[in-house]
């Protein structure tokens, strides 16, 4: 934590505060504070670690990090079945059709844990503006040392944080499980390389999740509708994008889903084999997709909190 | 100084003109902020506060609030009309918050937002959630987020609204000891009269985007109508013809003597030695003074005219001379 020395003396060319006169009102030690202060980017964590907080004590996160825990140990236990399948001769010749174990990994963040990290989304980032919105706190934020930016920041960070417990956590942790069940050292060394890239596979979807919760519960101060229209647009953007891209045969519009555009970019990033990728959109409109998520829906936060900034000091 | 202002304008996109121009150094301890609804008190507070971008010059505790308004919000505590508590958040929990928001360091924040609350009264109350609270409790936790930094200057926006009267006698008193304990200035916003007497020393009244009067209370109430005002037991009628013949000006208001104007040199000795003459007993002497609801409503109906006639050369504040509490008028 960087420190500040604390402004000197006061607007009254008072140097030092005048000496605590005991027993008047409620003294029980209100007195001058000289100490010292922190540096502005501090209070980016101090929000964030706020947002973590209020989510923890939301029962339902905590039930999405079972879900998440029973996600990884059931891909865990398809992992490990396939290791030892291998030394059955009856399954030698089957092996070429198997999936590697690296893609259980990426099935696990494409097929399962998106859909938690969606639920995590609504459950944290939904509320983490709407609340402020409804509760007035604005004034409470903003006539502090606070720019908008630190504002959108923090609730970006604490957001991702939350849903990273229960997308880039397991997913990390089922990657690394993965590499360790592995007996020999050459071949896990081999395989470290399903950890980094679980990482940023998991790592831009928890962003871009993140960011669209929070600029949807920056719209409304009722985190029922935040919740709603965040899990709805994810999930009508994944109903119609596959029938949309053969309708219109272009495989890159399946990328309007958010849960397609992670598995495009799991594709190229794990570059293993699959059942079928006929309809798979290519990795790199997947990774833009997202980015540009992440990216458009954090300036638009911006723009919504400074908009808000401006016109809820009301006196 | 705590405001130096200098040509400061605000117009909103919608061609309102919010500010008009304020010019004027604003001192003092304890200062009212009054003025109509739309006078522009909430537009200051924000352009003082660095919030809405202005045009002409002003500073606050000597820092721009273009350039430094991080450290102007440092050193200033505001509360606000409305709620503003954190859902789910206890009022320790709320004041740490506060704290931590405003630059102290976790532990500091935690021992001074305990400090903060005990210093407003919300002793055993302090780990229920703020919400839970009644109106009276969610002010008090208002005014210990806005103090829990140690502000040197303190916005208070209507901190008596919604209270009953025993609640916002403990408020004001909580109010008063402020600049006694640390030194901190007070800016009271506040549409209630007998709040900012009880408060304040003087006052700043906005209308229509300017500044209407800066000055101390006293010289608020004595605004206009001055003179004598005298009674007597009896005999009125008697003192007004003796007056009269020796030059003052003399009006009957009610049974009340009321000596507009004195002849050149004279004194208010003149009074009392006529009535002594007469052998007319005293029983009131006192210079005629406004109530501060009518000073205040002859201010921003003076004000009103000067804008309607175009008189306004340049809405201007001077420092008020240092009030001497207790001095009669």
């Amino acid at each position: 934590m960087s420190t500040t020395p604390a402004p000197p003396g006061n607007g009254n060319g008072n140097a030092a505060a005048p000496a605590v006169e005991r027993g008047l009102i409620h003294d029980l030690g209100y007195g001058a504070y000289s100490g010292p202060r922190s540096g502005p980017w501090t209070r980016t964590w101090i929000i964030a670690r706020e947002v973590l907080r209020v989510g923890w004590k939301n029962p339902w996160l905590r039930r999405c990090m079972w879900m998440s825990f029973m996600v990884v140990a059931v891909w865990g236990v398809f992992i490990f079945v396939q290791g030892q399948t291998q030394g059955i001769a009856q399954l030698e010749q089957a092996k070429a059709f198997l999936p590697k174990k690296d893609t259980y990994v990426m099935w696990a963040v494409t097929r399962s844990l998106v859909f938690i990290g969606v639920l995590a989304g609504a459950i944290v980032g939904a509320g983490a503006v709407s609340d402020d919105l409804r509760a007035g706190a604005f004034q409470f934020y903003f006539a502090r040392p606070l720019r908008p930016q630190q504002y959108v920041v923090g609730k970006l960070l604490g957001v991702i944080m939350a849903i990273g417990l229960v997308v880039v956590v397991p997913a990390v942790g089922l990657a690394a499980v993965r590499v360790v069940m592995e007996t020999h050292v050459e071949v896990m060394v081999r395989a470290l390389g399903v950890i980094p890239r679980t990482l940023a596979l998991a790592g831009v979807v928890t962003l871009a999740l993140a960011a669209l919760a929070v600029l949807m519960s920056s719209l409304t101060p009722r985190k029922i509708y935040a919740q709603a229209s965040y899990t709805l647009l994810l999930f009508i953007s994944f109903a119609i994008s596959l029938p949309l891209a053969k309708v219109s045969n272009n495989v890159k519009l399946r990328v309007i889903s958010l849960r397609d555009a992670v598995e495009g970019l799991g594709y190229g990033l794990f570059q293993k084999w699959t059942f079928d990728r006929t309809w798979a959109p290519p990795w790199q409109t997947s990774l833009t997709m997202l980015l540009c998520v992440f990216g458009g829906a954090s300036l638009a936060l911006l723009w919504r909190i400074r908009r808000v900034e401006l016109s809820s000091l009301g006196t | 100084m705590i405001l130096e202002l200098e040509g400061v304008r605000k117009n909103y996109g919608s061609g309102v003109q919010a500010l008009r121009g304020l010019t004027g150094s604003v001192s003092g301890q304890r200062i009212g902020l009054l003025g109509p609804n739309g006078a522009g008190k909430s537009t200051l507070l924000k352009v003082l506060l660095g919030l809405l971008d202005f045009s002409g010059k002003a500073k606050v505790l000597g820092h721009d609030p273009r350039t430094q308004a991080l450290a102007i919000r440092a050193r200033v505590g505001y509360m606000p009309e409305g709620e503003c508590y954190l859902p789910g958040m206890s009022a320790v929990e709320y004041c740490t918050y506060a704290a931590e928001l405003s630059g102290l360091p976790r532990t500091p924040a935690m021992q001074r937002a305990h400090a903060a609350l005990d210093y407003a009264g919300l002793e055993d109350k302090r780990y229920l959630p703020v919400e839970t609270y009644s109106t009276g409790m969610k002010q008090k936790v208002k005014l210990a987020q806005a103090i829990v930094h140690d502000p040197e200057l303190l916005f208070l926006d209507e901190p008596t609204n919604g209270l009953d009267p025993r609640g916002r006698e403990e408020m004001l008193s909580l109010i008063l000891e402020i600049p006694k304990r640390r030194g901190a200035t007070l800016l009271v916003s506040t549409h209630i009269l007998a709040d900012v007497e009880r408060v304040c020393e003087s006052a700043l009244v906005l209308n229509q985007g300017s500044i209407a009067y800066h000055g101390t209370l006293d010289e608020l109430r004595g605004k206009g109508d001055r003179g004598l005002e005298v009674r007597v037991k009896s005999g009125a009628a008697e003192l007004v013809a003796g007056l009269t013949a020796k030059g003052c000006t003399v009006r009957m208001d009610g049974d009340a003597v009321v000596v507009d104007a004195l002849p050149a040199g004279a004194s208010i000795d003149l009074v009392l030695e006529e009535a002594r003459s007469r052998g007319l007993q005293v029983r009131h002497l006192a210079v005629r003074k406004l109530t501060l609801e009518a000073a205040f409503l002859k201010t921003v109906a003076d004000d009103a005219a000067r804008h309607a006639t175009g008189g306004l050369a340049g809405a201007t504040a001077a420092t008020p001379a240092a009030p001497t509490p207790g001095a009669a008028p």
